[in-house]
């Protein structure tokens, strides 16, 4: 894709024009985005108002994990908004759904860097998506399995754990 | 789109190309890890805060305090009613003292099966220790008929104040003064056995602006209820066996109202109708077949012997769709019926729904058994 500058227009399939915006990854690589899609971001749609040229600069997150997010933008912000209650608004429901379904079937490095860059683009609905898949994994877990599914150190004192295993695993047996 | 360079120092990196899979849950912002663990039932976010230490800050704020028989998996055939009870207390109490009161959206205390072993002192620790600014919703339910003198500290709803959003009380008095405070988040009201009085209901709708949901089940101290005019967004209010005096509704254009026992004098609802002069949509549920249906109108009935009551110069412009479930032949709902009839020019559909059906939204149901109006009437 080439360069552009951060406010530009490419053809829609309808035959008009879209505003587009650039986006500039950690790694250099650029995007270029219809700006309704990138504005799902809260950070972007800042960073759009404030103008500027050559792309706008998103330093904390890698090519590969924003161009996931932008899938995600281009995704969600294509949906038209039918009459609720409309069958085609229930087919568009259960299409964005099996979409982001699928776009979470990525390992735990891949989700651990979504979650970080949605929160950091405040991109609210990926947020949500990132985290509720997290819970999902968490959910009919021991500590146990669940340190060892993410990879985390147990950083508690046995006398702390013991007081702890009183406390909650007395509660839920 | 470019080739994808080697991850630097510092990214958001995707990290494939390193053998550690860390996903560093535990390395996450806390707001975002609070969030995680807020989507979690109660129990597997306990088991959660035992994973480290700041799992264990998150669950100490978690946000939904749902409190029942079922969040403990408590087996209805397993020991005395009274262990279960005693189990269920402790662990409540366990958990309320444990947690840092911080960041509670939701209480809901289902304690029903828990006389002799929950007391006052219980209640008032715990609300007080959760209920705070910021709470969305708060319910408490307690052994039916035993604490009917438990009255839930007003003053915490004056802390919970801006933010409360609904508040769901069974079996227990409630006592709001007008020092409650400024309930202007307050959407939904549902007391059921409930000693409260007409006037402490006025105190507590007194500055209640959203108000949308009223219900008033078996309140028996209540002998009125004043719906005051300020109370513009309010679409439904279910009552049982309660005069209700209106205000005017000015701009209220949906109405439900559920009925839920007999005897009622459906007639009086005319000077409902004649108080929202913008309203459109009229839903009555006549909860009679809950009791049995009782037809008190012999079928050879004649009309002009049963003396129809009506109200001269009532009539309504506004009102289009009325809707009446659980219709059946009592004089009094034939008197309302022929009035809205008789007196509602704009009227465009009438349902009188003679089924025990429930479905006061469903199109099909709707479409079924309604009819137009000829335009004569």
């Amino acid at each position: 894709m080439a360069a552009a500058d951060s406010c530009d227009g490419i053809s829609t399939s309808g035959g008009g024009w879209e505003k587009t915006v650039t986006l500039v990854s950690s790694d250099d690589a650029r995007f270029e985005v219809r700006e309704a899609a990138a504005s799902l971001s809260q950070t972007v749609r800042r960073m759009i108002r404030a103008g500027g040229d050559g792309g706008i600069p998103l330093p904390k997150v890698d090519a590969r994990t924003l161009s996931t997010v932008l899938e995600y933008c281009n995704k969600h912000a294509a949906v038209p908004a039918p009459a609720p209650e409309s069958s085609s608004a229930e087919a568009a429901a259960v299409d964005l759904e099996w979409f982001d379904k699928e776009l979470m079937h990525v390992d735990l490095a891949t989700l651990c860097s979504l979650i970080r860059a949605a929160d950091y683009l405040e991109v609210a609905g990926l947020l949500d998506l990132t985290c509720k898949t997290v819970a999902d994994m968490i959910k009919s877990k021991t500590a146990e399995e669940i340190r060892q599914m993410f990879g985390i150190q147990n950083d508690f004192t046995p006398e702390e754990e013991e007081q702890l295993s009183r406390e909650n695993a007395g509660v839920f047996e | 789109m470019q080739g994808v360079p080697p991850c630097q120092p510092g990214d958001i990196s995707g990290g494939s190309q390193d053998a550690a899979p860390l996903f560093e849950l535990d390395k996450l912002p806390e707001d975002i890890l609070c969030h995680i663990l807020s989507l979690l039932p109660l129990p597997d976010a306990a088991r959660a805060a035992c994973v480290s230490h700041r799992c264990l800050r998150s669950w100490r704020c978690f946000p939904n305090l749902t409190f029942n028989q079922k969040t403990f998996g408590l087996k209805l055939n397993e020991g005395t009613s009274y262990a279960r009870a005693k189990k269920l207390v402790d662990r409540i109490d366990h958990i309320i003292q444990n947690h840092s009161g911080i960041g509670v959206k939701t209480l809901k205390l289902d304690v029903r099966c828990c006389a002799k072993v929950i007391t006052a002192g219980h209640l008032d620790s715990w609300l007080q220790a959760t209920i705070r600014s910021g709470i969305l919703d708060i319910s408490v339910e307690l052994p039916q008929h035993l604490m009917l003198d438990y009255n839930p500290p007003c003053s915490l709803l004056s802390c919970a104040g801006s933010s409360l959003q609904s508040i769901s009380l069974f079996s227990c008095a409630f006592h709001p003064t007008l020092r409650i405070g400024c309930l202007k988040s307050l959407k939904s009201v549902c007391l059921n056995l409930v000693h409260t009085t007409g006037e402490e209901i006025q105190c507590l709708f007194s500055s209640a602006i959203s108000l949308e949901y009223i219900e008033l089940t078996n309140c028996n101290e209540t002998t009125f209820l004043i719906i005051p005019s300020h109370l513009q967004e309010l679409s439904t209010l279910k009552t049982f066996k309660m005069p209700v005096l209106p205000g005017k509704f000015l701009h209220l254009k949906r109405l439900k109202i559920y009925f839920c026992g007999t005897g009622y004098d459906y007639f009086s609802l005319v000077f409902f109708l004649e108080a929202c002069p913008a309203l459109e949509t009229f839903f009555l549920s006549t909860g009679e077949y809950v009791f049995g249906r009782q037809d008190t109108i012999p079928q050879d009935f004649n009309a002009d012997s049963l003396h129809i009551r009506r109200i001269p110069g009532f009539h309504h412009a506004s009102l289009k769709k009325v809707s009446i479930n659980q219709f059946f032949s009592s004089k009094s709902l034939i008197e309302l019926t022929c009035q809205i009839v008789e007196n509602t020019s704009s009227l465009r559909y009438l349902v009188l729904d003679t089924t025990s059906g429930f479905d006061t939204r469903g199109t099909s149901s709707w479409q079924a058994q309604s009819y137009r109006l000829q335009s004569s009437l």
